[in-house]
């Protein structure tokens, strides 16, 4: 059995608070160590960048609808002239005849899926997209209109990322 | 609390029928029909809302819209709105052209936002047009204070 050494007494012990201790931030800071040096990358701080596109105010919304009808078929398909007149019908029904006098143009009408392509000032789009949501018939047979592709640049129409597949990719 | 704001339109009635050829007092008295009531007027606002406005305008507008008061005979009348909608309200009452069978314009002279300022534009534009009923021979003067009196009494009585 080794001898241990006996623990010195204890008013000999060294007092808790003198014990020494872990290097404290605090400490280090006032150390007068010199502060390591990190990349120039690193230290920038992050900023929000915002960039604003102005132009001239937008004359006309160009919007792509599509009509579907609750009893699909040869009677209830429309033509140009109905497709039209279905989109006045609903401009009349929820905003009467003043409702009704917003210009609308159909430019381009697909008879097979009863697509149309339709152009209104940029201040009536919002009363024709509420109108078009509003109208449930037309003629007394059940359909709907919904609004595939709404914008005020007609090129952004044309083609949809999603839709569209490059040539290669087609074949 | 939310306190719902009127606006009150204060509106004279006019024939465009020409009236039969003779003395004023009996063109005069073509255009007197004491048959039309506010609820003639009232309905033909409405309708006019639901045809110029739709679905949108009646639902809005319709339903705060109503005839306070009217004379038939000094063609006038007093057109409760909301503050939010009185131009539409105001604009579909220009664009009524008939009433019973009559073709008629409504043209609106004053516009109020509290009761007590339209009875005192009331009180007074049926006060001259009663005086000038008076002067054309068409109501004696006892008719024309009765008259007066009941007007007083109608437009006195002009609530929320």
């Amino acid at each position: 059995m080794s001898a241990q050494k006996p623990p010195p007494p204890q008013d000999q012990r060294p007092s808790p608070l003198k014990r020494p201790r872990s290097p404290s931030p605090a400490a280090e800071a006032s150390s007068k160590k010199p502060a390591p040096s990190f990349p120039a990358v690193a230290q920038a701080k992050s900023q929000t960048l915002k960039f604003t596109i102005s132009g001239p105010a937008a004359r006309f919304q160009y919007l792509r609808i599509r009509i579907t009808h609750a009893r699909p078929g040869n009677a209830t398909a429309l033509n140009e002239l109905h497709f039209r007149s279905a989109i006045n019908h609903a401009l009349r029904e929820t905003f009467g005849l003043i409702g009704a006098s917003h210009h609308v143009d159909l430019l381009k009408f697909d008879a097979a899926r009863q697509e149309g392509l339709v152009r209104t000032p940029y201040a009536s789009c919002p009363t024709l997209r509420a109108a078009l949501t509003l109208m449930r018939e037309y003629q007394n047979n059940e359909l709907r209109a919904d609004v595939l592709d709404s914008s005020p640049f007609l090129f952004s129409i044309a083609h949809n990322s999603r839709v569209w597949k490059p040539v290669q990719e087609r074949k | 609390m939310v306190r719902f704001k009127n606006r009150f339109l204060l509106f004279r009635l006019h024939y465009n029928d020409d009236p039969p050829a003779g003395p004023a007092s009996s063109r005069h008295a073509a255009l007197i029909d004491p048959v039309i009531h506010g609820g003639n007027i009232s309905s033909a606002v409405k309708e006019s809302i639901l045809l110029n406005f739709g679905d949108y305008g009646a639902g809005i507008a319709a339903t705060s819209t109503a005839v306070k008061y009217f004379s038939p005979w000094t063609n006038t009348g007093v057109l409760r709105c909301a503050r939010d909608h009185f131009e539409l309200v105001w604009a579909a009452l220009t664009f009524v052209t008939q009433l019973k069978g009559k073709s008629c314009t409504f043209r609106v002279v004053h516009v109020g936002g509290t009761i007590k300022s339209v009875q005192q534009e009331t009180l007074d534009l049926d006060r001259r047009l009663l005086g000038d009923i008076q002067k054309l021979g068409l109501v004696t003067a006892h008719q024309s204070a009765d008259l007066l009196a009941k007007a007083r009494e109608e437009i006195a009585a002009i609530d929320v």
